[in-house]
């Protein structure tokens, strides 16, 4: 039976047509999936039956009737819940202090009689916390819930956030629950439970539309699929009829690779070697105990991992960022035959070094440099005279961030927080990729030529959807910004990179390009670590996978002769 | 002896105007608006006080005794309403026409202390100073009760109506469900509206009554602490309003505390006048005493941001909300 009926519904964000006169209509009970790429509008379209946005044209139609929806309590009216991608959820409250949130007492009323109050015994009903808590365990029981109801949100994991965040609105008695991308931060255990709650709401009768671009997700939990393409409706099939690489083709608008490719070339040597790393976090906790691997140049390391077992602290840890650590971290600066250069050295350094014999001359000749003065040094130097017999090694542990990022040693995305530490929201494109050269220009004023030169470089090789190279990055989609961040990490040319999660959230299109650029870096002697969950990508790109569990290396194994069952394994092999 | 019940009993007195100001701030920076047009607001409370307490005289003829309460309760009422404009003002910028909330408050302090300096000047205050001594007849028969009636039970209508309303306010604010939706707005403005909260309307609302209950404090400090008369040579009420806003830090946005902390803060300032007269020939360092509030404002907001891990101040304070924003 139809349900919900959307009809010719149009948006737009200044010059960006985020939904294009939309229609379709939505079966009651069912389980919908919309597909499509990031910025095709899903979440725009769900937001305007959540409540969110108001369209600018077009009509939502339930049952037949017209419904106007101006806020989310109108949404909530209606019966239509949205679980937002970023959840909403006030931090300094507890679970039961979030979900009765906004709630009149009529409105409690309503809820307790809906899980098994009955008001017509009682004079009076009290609509304390204490009651509420009752009629929200309740309530819990029914769907399969665990639920801690005095639990303050800030001290919850993402995925007691999410199952709070759906309490919330069905204790509100909605009828179609929207759920956006929420299998994007979780783990595969918690996907599992997650679908598991999905199809228990479908059995009580409820209609839930989930807002997604996993491909493999959709055919397993939903009835029927509806894809949208550059704010457009594409079209809606049964999930039986569909195939990933149809739905792909249909998302994308032409065919796409699903393959991942990794290079098979040889390493080129030892690039960072780190020998019983120990980190202690605030508290004086062991958060990394005892940790030794090496990465070679032209490799992907992979690290692999339950969440929070110590994936944060090494990155952390190898980029400077740590400071209660002991164990050493030796990077082999990839100098052999090449020219030394003032970049880390000054003149005096140069000539220490010289006479321990590290350097030749262009010809080939040893070159102690004594008996020459600074400046006839600085000459030589500049004119790329002198050269490195071997690779140079430098200490990196007692090193500041700053230090290890000019040796070419890049921490780049952590997805988790992508706007915080990678990019400035605010700012805009070019004045993004200022931020790691703006020291390099000369005299007081920024030199804004090169950035504007990168960022052009940027959007057009990685294909970046932006209005101009002047927009603000948080007006962008999470798969654009991932693409300007790499794009600039990339740029200089990094001999070490450290990524973490980086295709958590993104379509397929841009985490494919991703997967694509690792491994083109890879190829140009990049040595990679490669943080990430999805055990199955992980496999395909990598060189190596180490795996961390509790803070300690459970092992470190190839790839290309591993399996999913092998490394799950060892991810909660605890000791 | 003397001397301590009597510094106590003005402290006391001169607590109020803190704890209305700090009072009214703090149900402001719940919702999430950091209101710095509370000292002018005040200002123009006390703008709205002198004008109901010169109607209440003008309708008493001649001769007639002036009932107590009624010098209270008029200008009292008068103080809300002008409170409660400079409350909605402030809400109209910000909130409808989506203004900066500093700017907002510094031009409203700017431009309220100057109207109503100048209309305060410009009113007829015969017969107030009479009628601020009146004021301190909530229990007449004080005297009776000794060194606790001297300090408790001497002081005006008003001090009694602020501890009610900081009271009044600490128990909303943490026990019911409005408390908790306004603090949610303050917190996550964008979480409150997903869950159904007029994210507006609770902005104008809890605006308008911290603006009115901060144009109080205005008042009692023309009207009953300044009695009328010493107005000009007074300092701006507006100085107090700053303060006020320090208490909000310093009592970690809870009025109850709010309570303890004015007290302090008067002691403070009416430290340097009260030692005056006994300190002689070195009586310039009144004016380096005269700092004393203002020393401990910085002392407090440092203390506060090395001590507070928690956090304590809204999350979303100061941070405007339009649901479409991206």
């Amino acid at each position: 039976m139809e349900y919900i009926r959307l009809e010719n519904i149009s948006k737009s964000f200044g010059e960006i047509v985020a939904n294009d006169s939309i229609s379709f209509a939505i079966e009651e009970g069912e389980v919908l999936s919309i597909l499509g790429e990031n910025g095709s509008g899903k979440t725009t379209l769900l937001n305007i039956l959540g409540g969110i946005y108001r369209q600018d044209a077009g009509k939502v139609f339930i049952r037949g009737e017209e419904a106007v929806i101006n806020s989310p309590k109108d949404a909530y009216d209606y019966g239509i819940g949205m679980v937002h991608q970023h959840y909403k959820l006030v931090e300094a409250f507890t679970a039961i202090e979030n979900v009765v949130l906004g709630l009149s007492r009529k409105d409690l009323l309503k809820a307790y009689s809906r899980f098994g109050a009955d008001l017509a015994a009682k004079k009076f009903q009290s609509c304390s916390l204490k009651e509420s808590r009752k009629y929200v365990l309740e309530m819990c029981n029914r769907f399969g819930f665990v639920f801690n109801p005095d639990k303050r949100v800030s001290d919850m994991a993402i995925a007691e956030k999410q199952s709070l965040e759906i309490v919330k609105v069905l204790f509100r008695g909605v009828d179609t629950l929207i759920l956006d991308e929420p299998t994007a931060v979780l783990t595969p255990q918690e996907t599992e439970h997650l679908f598991d709650v999905i199809s228990n709401m479908k059995k009580h009768g409820k209609t839930v539309i989930i807002i997604t671009h996993k491909l493999n997700e959709v055919l397993r939990i939903s009835d029927r699929v509806a894809i949208l393409r550059k704010g457009q409706f594409v079209g809606i099939v049964p999930t039986d009829l569909a195939t990933e690489s149809s739905l792909a083709e249909a998302m994308v608008g032409k065919a796409v690779d699903l393959d991942i490719h990794r290079s098979d070339i040889e390493h080129t040597g030892p690039r960072l070697v780190v020998e019983h790393l120990t980190v202690r976090n605030r508290e004086g906790r062991e958060t990394l105990s005892d940790v030794s691997f090496t990465l070679f140049g032209s490799e992907i390391l992979g690290v692999a991992g339950v969440s929070n077992s110590g994936q944060k602290e090494l990155l952390e840890a190898l980029s400077g960022l740590a400071r209660d650590k002991d164990g050493s971290i030796i990077f082999h600066n990839p100098k052999k035959n090449r020219p030394v250069t003032f970049f880390h050295k000054n003149v005096q350094q140069v000539r220490a070094l010289a006479a321990q014999g590290k350097f030749y001359f262009e010809g080939g000749e040893p070159c102690s440099l004594v008996g020459y003065s600074n400046k006839q040094i600085t000459e030589l130097v500049e004119n790329r005279k002198i050269l490195f017999y071997e690779n140079e090694i430098i200490d990196l542990s007692r090193m500041k961030p700053l230090e290890i990022r000019n040796y070419g040693i890049k921490l780049s995305f952590v997805p988790e927080d992508r706007l915080g530490m990678g990019l400035v929201g605010s700012m805009s494109v070019i004045d993004n990729m200022l931020l790691r050269s703006y020291r390099k220009g000369k005299g007081r004023l920024l030199d804004k030529t090169k950035s504007r030169a990168l960022a052009e470089e940027i959007v057009k090789k990685l294909d970046v959807k932006t209005p101009s190279l002047n927009t603000a990055v948080s007006k962008l989609s999470g798969g654009n910004i991932q693409k300007i961040l790499i794009g600039r990490e990339i740029s200089n040319r990094p001999k070490i990179m450290m990524v973490a999660y980086p295709v958590r959230g993104l379509d397929i299109n841009s985490t494919y390009l991703i997967y694509r650029l690792l491994d083109e870096q890879k190829t140009k002697g990049t040595g990679i670590i490669y943080v990430g969950e999805d055990l199955d990508a992980m496999i395909a790109i990598t060189d190596r996978i180490l795996v961390l569990c509790d803070g300690k290396v459970t092992g470190i194994v190839d790839s290309r002769h591993t399996t999913k069952e092998e490394i799950g394994l060892l991810m909660s092999k605890a000791e | 002896m003397n001397y301590v019940v009597s510094f106590l009993a003005m402290a006391i007195k001169f607590a109020t105007v803190f704890l209305f100001g700090a009072t009214g701030e703090i149900i402001n920076q719940k919702s999430g608006h950091l209101n710095m047009g509370t000292p002018g607001i005040m200002y123009f409370g006390a703008l709205g006080g002198t004008i109901g307490e010169r109607i209440y005289l003008d309708t008493v003829a001649a001769g007639q005794p002036l009932n107590p309460f009624l010098i209270f309760l008029v200008p009292t009422l008068f103080a809300i309403l002008f409170g409660a404009i400079g409350g909605f003002v402030f809400s109209f910028f910000t909130v409808t026409l989506h203004c900066n909330q500093n700017v907002t408050g510094l031009t409203l302090t700017t431009l309220l202390v100057g109207i109503s300096c100048f209309f305060i000047s410009a009113i007829n205050k015969e017969g107030m100073s009479d009628a601020g001594l009146l004021l301190q007849n909530a229990w007449p028969g004080y005297k009776a009760a000794g060194w606790f009636g001297e300090i408790f039970l001497s002081q005006s209508y008003f001090t009694y109506f602020g501890v009610i309303v900081a009271v009044g306010a600490a128990c909303v604010i943490s026990f019911t469900r409005v408390g908790l939706n306004l603090r949610a707005v303050g917190e996550n403005a964008s979480s409150a509206d997903s869950a159904g909260i007029p994210v507006q309307k609770y902005r104008y609302i809890a605006t308008i009554i911290g603006g009115a209950i901060a144009g109080i404090g205005g008042a009692f400090y023309e009207l009953d602490n300044a009695m009328g008369m010493s107005f000009e040579a007074a300092d701006g009420i507006d100085a107090f309003g700053w303060l006020a806003l320090c208490i909000v830090i310093f009592s970690l946005w809870k009025p109850a505390i709010a309570i303890g902390a004015s007290f302090l803060f008067a002691c403070l300032s009416i430290a340097p006048d009260f030692f005056a007269p006994y300190l002689g020939a070195a009586g310039f360092v009144t004016y380096i005493l005269k700092m004393a509030p203002y020393v401990a404002t910085i002392v407090v907001l440092t203390v506060v941001s090395i001590v507070d891990k928690k956090q304590q101040a809204p999350a979303n304070l100061g941070v405007p909300y339009f649901r479409e924003d991206r």
